[in-house]
């Protein structure tokens, strides 16, 4: 019992080293607050958005910086890992809110940015999360911004130019069998693809789940490959999106393969020779219909990082902070998290974005149109129509 | 017939890589009694070294796994001498969590010097596949299978016309009664570590062309080890093959006829069922 | 002063320490990071009761924890009920969890204990994953409100809206946990529970029914860890399948043996120091999670009997002197 004596001195401690400020603002600088994922199963995700975000503030930050109220500042994005789990984003968000005082906290995971709502309003700071989960703009909290699309909203449209593509090179599409990824985002997005595709009176022959850090599939994909599916949905990101259609070629599918935006293809393609990959449809952002903005960023992306291919998060993270400086720039506060989100929506005329958003509406939304990318010979090619 | 072909398949393919890091395990874990959780990394350490050799140096896929095989086996004898062995006498759980301090050192060492990416080796078996009967067999994981069964014909030999082979079968049936008759347990357990993280490697390094290289990869194949090596008797090199496929056979059979979303389900559902029929698994001796 | 006194001294020290703490500091992250301590501490107190004084290792804790949170969690959130008689629900849930994971797997004992708990706890993560109707599957359960005010005669109602309210409420059910699993220990069963864990064919023969009581350690120890389980998804306010899974119980065990496997303040001390401590790594954001393992293992080789034993070796260093020689009368 003596030994409480340790507790009480290592809390103390640890108390006084916590209390240090840490990376106190430098007059000119105003940080925000970075949560993702650096280690664990959904790192190279987590970093390729890090990345993104440092790359847009060192960019800022070199060409002078944002002005706010008349004043030049400098972006100090301050990243927090939180190991792909719930209890320590909180911990992020917690430090991040109280000890850097941060008014705005962006995130590429909806399991990291739904904890964060429960306390965001009170602790005042605007959390811009790239969730495509219909419920974050849907709990009535004031100060959320999603920066990627709503698949309940945008699913209708992205369906009928799927399946019209389909229809134009001949590729069957009557029956799908799903290899749902068992993630909230996962999750959704299939749910709304259902309701979708049923309604068009087509057929979901299978489904089957996995977690995305397996690496065999062919237990699932046997049993789905059985019922003859012309087209076998894919949910997750390129690593293991590739380990399920290679698995699947093996076992002899032929038919086609589609994928939803936590893909963005061009990974998938430096993992597999062509004749598995393509004809693979993948549901982009105007990041497929490949801009001059984004063939910009990925040249500096590529210089920057060994030549490695960003994924569309990066491009997102990136996206993000132009947006973020630009909304500090018109709401003349670096500091005040409500008027930040109230400048927001007009934030949205920078030009050369790399991906097409406009209309940012009270609960948090954005337009953000989705289009297809058709992997075929190395390349991915934008469909928009 | 033919989908259930094909399953058996799977399950045998997907079988041969869990009984070789089984293999690995069920030395380390029957003879020294400590709970390795590291191995699996240890398994990606050796993938990420054959990856290293093939695509850097341009070494002979075969011969980078070798020599992944052996410079594991030199970090496990570091890793016994450093972190287990100081730990012996203590509770076992206690090398438990010694294990994991190990699997977080090694993750992280391996995110900061080669990040989270996903590699892939390039081998000339990897797009090639059989089909025999219908079922389709890449021939990567038909390497897999075979080098398993090598490996287990090689360490029976080493266990059974060894010197080195019967200390180490004697300090795990009895560890006193060989410390007595003069085996150095140190040095049994130093071999052990070697042998168990050569083997770990080889698993890496067979099985990463087909899965790609990241550091995640050994994190699912540990704890499948784990219920083998209890399923096929701690300690028993035949229970950890047998083990392997098994289950890598309910695995896929169960996905096959029951449904494949609760994959992961029916191997540990498997073990419970087995452990509340026969508490000791199938192979296994009461201890 | 003898050494009963010292403790009971230090004890009410830091129990005035721990009430006074709301009013010291209002940096909202440390008190958060105190919140989840004490989270995370009746969590390892739960899994103490069996490690520490039952002698074994269970990782199925994790899954208990998560039963506990799912429990209270959907209750709240799908039928609208008030949080309090939701945490009774928890305990029992939790309790049931060990009863119905302690009856097969008990019959089983070392390495194929652990390992058979382990299974189970990853049979319960997969099935909260998978039965989506009931648990809403990995999109987890959003939202959950904190804990209903609760009515106090003579003084009103207390509301858990602000932090150190919440504070208190962890505090408070820490401070019962230690206190219930302290009476149980020096109980006749307690001494039974250590009977079994000293040597278990021993304390059969003398007429001690280990697997009866065996399974009373799970299913008081899952009792509280469900407990546990629903105090963080009330305080996270975000519940999903992960959190009931293996990491879980892997940090419980942590928490206990870092701590002090088998002593009273062992699993709190772990608790607080793992949960704290990680977090003053974040200056070395990349290499924390290094820094972290080689700390665990540096730890474990030094001090084998955690971060209690340590401090206790320590004391009996310090006051050992030559004069004493002979045992005092």
């Amino acid at each position: 019992m003596k030994c409480k004596c340790v507790a009480v001195i290592l809390t103390l401690l640890a108390a006084i080293t916590l209390a240090a400020p840490s990376g106190v603002a430098a007059a000119d600088k105003v940080p925000f607050g970075v949560i993702t994922p650096l280690s664990g199963g959904a790192a190279h995700y987590g970093t390729n958005f890090w990345r993104g975000v440092q790359m847009a503030a060192e960019e800022i930050n070199k060409a002078g910086g944002v002005s706010v109220g008349g004043k030049k500042v400098e972006l100090d994005p301050i990243v927090c890992d939180d190991e792909f789990k719930s209890d320590k984003s909180v911990n992020c968000g917690r430090r991040l809110a109280s000890m850097n005082h941060v008014p705005m906290i962006m995130t590429p995971a909806s399991l990291s940015a739904f904890p964060l709502m429960g306390f965001n309003e009170k602790m005042e700071f605007l959390l811009m999360a790239t969730s495509q989960s219909p419920s974050f703009t849907e709990k009535g909290n004031k100060l959320v911004i999603r920066f990627i699309n709503n698949v309940d909203r945008t699913m209708d449209g992205w369906l009928s130019l799927l399946l019209k593509q389909l229809e134009r090179t001949g590729v069957p599409s009557k029956s799908v069998a799903i290899m749902e990824v068992n993630t909230q985002l996962g999750k959704e997005w299939v749910q709304a693809f259902e309701r979708e595709w049923t309604k068009r009176n087509r057929v979901v022959v299978g489904k089957a789940s996995y977690d995305a850090n397996e690496t065999d599939f062919n237990a699932q994909l046997t049993s789905l490959l059985s019922k003859k599916p012309d087209l076998i949905l894919l949910t997750t990101v390129d690593e293991p999106s590739s380990l399920v259609i290679k698995q699947a070629r093996q076992l002899g599918f032929k038919g086609t393969f589609v994928n939803s935006a936590a893909s963005s293809g061009e990974r998938m393609l430096e993992l597999l020779p062509p004749e598995m990959v393509n004809g693979t449809l993948v549901e982009l952002a105007s990041w497929a219909l490949n801009s001059p903005a984004k063939q910009e960023f990925e040249r500096k992306y590529r210089a920057k990082y060994n030549n490695e291919t960003p994924h569309l998060i990066a491009g997102v993270g990136y996206e993000g902070v132009r947006l973020y400086a630009r909304a500090l720039d018109k709401a003349g506060t670096a500091t005040d998290a409500v008027k930040i989100r109230q400048a927001f929506p007009g934030a949205y005329d920078i030009p050369n974005t790399i991906f097409k958003m406009s209309k940012l509406d009270e609960k948090g939304d954005i337009d953000f149109p989705m289009y297809l990318g058709l992997l075929k010979d190395k390349k991915v090619l934008g469909i928009s129509e | 017939m033919e989908l259930f072909l094909q399953q058996v398949a799977n399950g045998i393919m997907v079988g041969g890589v869990y009984g070789l890091v089984a293999l690995g395990l069920t030395l380390i874990y029957g003879v020294l009694y400590i709970p390795n959780f590291a191995l699996g990394h240890q398994a990606m350490i050796g993938a990420y070294i054959t990856f290293f050799l093939v695509s850097l140096y341009r070494v002979n896929y075969f011969l980078a796994v070798a020599i992944a095989m052996a410079v594991m086996a030199l970090l496990g004898v570091a890793i016994e001498r450093l972190i287990f062995r100081p730990i012996k006498d203590a509770p076992h759980v206690n090398g438990f969590i010694a294990a994991f301090g190990l699997l977080f050192l090694l993750e992280s060492s391996s995110l900061i010097a080669w990040g989270a990416s996903y590699r892939k080796i390039e081998t000339a078996y990897d797009s090639q596949v059989l089909t025999i009967l219908g079922a389709h067999l890449p021939l990567q994981r038909i390497m897999v299978v075979v080098a398993v069964i090598v490996i287990f014909i090689a360490i029976q030999l080493f266990l059974r016309r060894t010197m080195a082979g019967a200390a180490l079968r004697a300090v795990s049936q009895q560890r006193e009664a060989a410390l007595l008759v003069g085996i150095d347990g140190d040095r049994v357990a130093s071999l052990t570590m070697a042998v168990g993280s050569a083997l770990a490697a080889a698993a890496g390094g067979l099985i990463g062309p087909v899965i790609l290289v990241f550091p995640t990869m050994g994190s699912m194949l540990i704890v499948k080890a784990f219920v083998i090596i209890i399923l096929g008797g701690m300690g028993s090199v035949a229970g950890a093959i047998v083990g392997g496929f098994l289950l890598g056979l309910v695995e896929s059979l169960a996905s096959g006829f029951i449904s494949p979303s609760y994959k992961d389900l029916y191997a540990f559902l498997f073990l419970v069922i087995v452990l509340a029929v026969r508490p000791t698994g199938l192979f296994g001796r009461a201890h | 002063m003898t050494a009963r006194q010292a403790r009971w001294l230090l004890t009410c020290g830091l129990l005035g320490l721990g009430v006074a703490v709301p009013a010291l500091i209002s940096n909202t992250y440390i008190l958060h990071l105190l919140v989840m301590s004490c989270i995370w501490a009746i969590l390892a107190v739960s899994m103490n009761l069996m490690l520490g004084v039952t002698g074994l290792l269970s990782l199925a804790h994790g899954a208990l924890f998560g039963i506990g949170g799912y429990t209270s969690a959907l209750l709240v959130v799908r039928t609208g009920m008030n949080f309090w008689p939701a945490l009774g629900l928890a305990a029992v849930a939790g309790g049931l969890g060990g009863l119905v994971i302690g009856l097969p797997t008990l019959r089983t004992r070392g390495p194929y204990f652990v390992i058979s708990s382990l299974c189970f706890g990853l049979v319960v993560q997969i099935m909260m994953d998978k039965w989506e109707d009931l648990t809403f599957g990995p999109l987890g359960i959003t939202s959950i409100p904190v804990a209903s005010p609760l009515p106090v005669p003579g003084i009103g109602r207390i509301t858990f809206e602000s932090l150190p309210a919440q504070y208190y409420l962890v505090l408070a059910v820490l401070i019962l946990a230690v206190f219930l699993v302290r009476r149980v220990v020096d109980s006749r069963v307690g001494r039974a529970f250590h009977a079994i864990r000293v040597n278990e064919d021993l304390a059969e023969a003398l007429g001690v029914p280990a697997m009866r009581l065996a399974l009373l350690a799970f299913v008081l120890s899952g009792m509280i860890a469900g407990v546990a389980g629903s105090l963080y998804a009330m305080y996270i306010t975000y519940l999903n399948p992960s959190d009931a899974g293996f990491w879980v119980s892997l940090n419980g065990i942590l928490f206990v043996v870092v701590g002090g496997v088998g002593t009273v303040a062992g699993p709190i001390v772990g608790a607080f120091v793992m949960t704290i401590l990680p977090e003053t790594f974040r200056l070395f954001e990349e290499f924390r999670l290094l820094i972290f393992g080689l700390l665990l293992i540096v730890v474990i080789i030094f001090f084998p009997q955690g971060i209690v034993g340590g401090v206790r070796r320590f004391w009996r260093f310090a006051r050992r002197s030559p004069e004493r020689t002979t045992p005092h009368a």
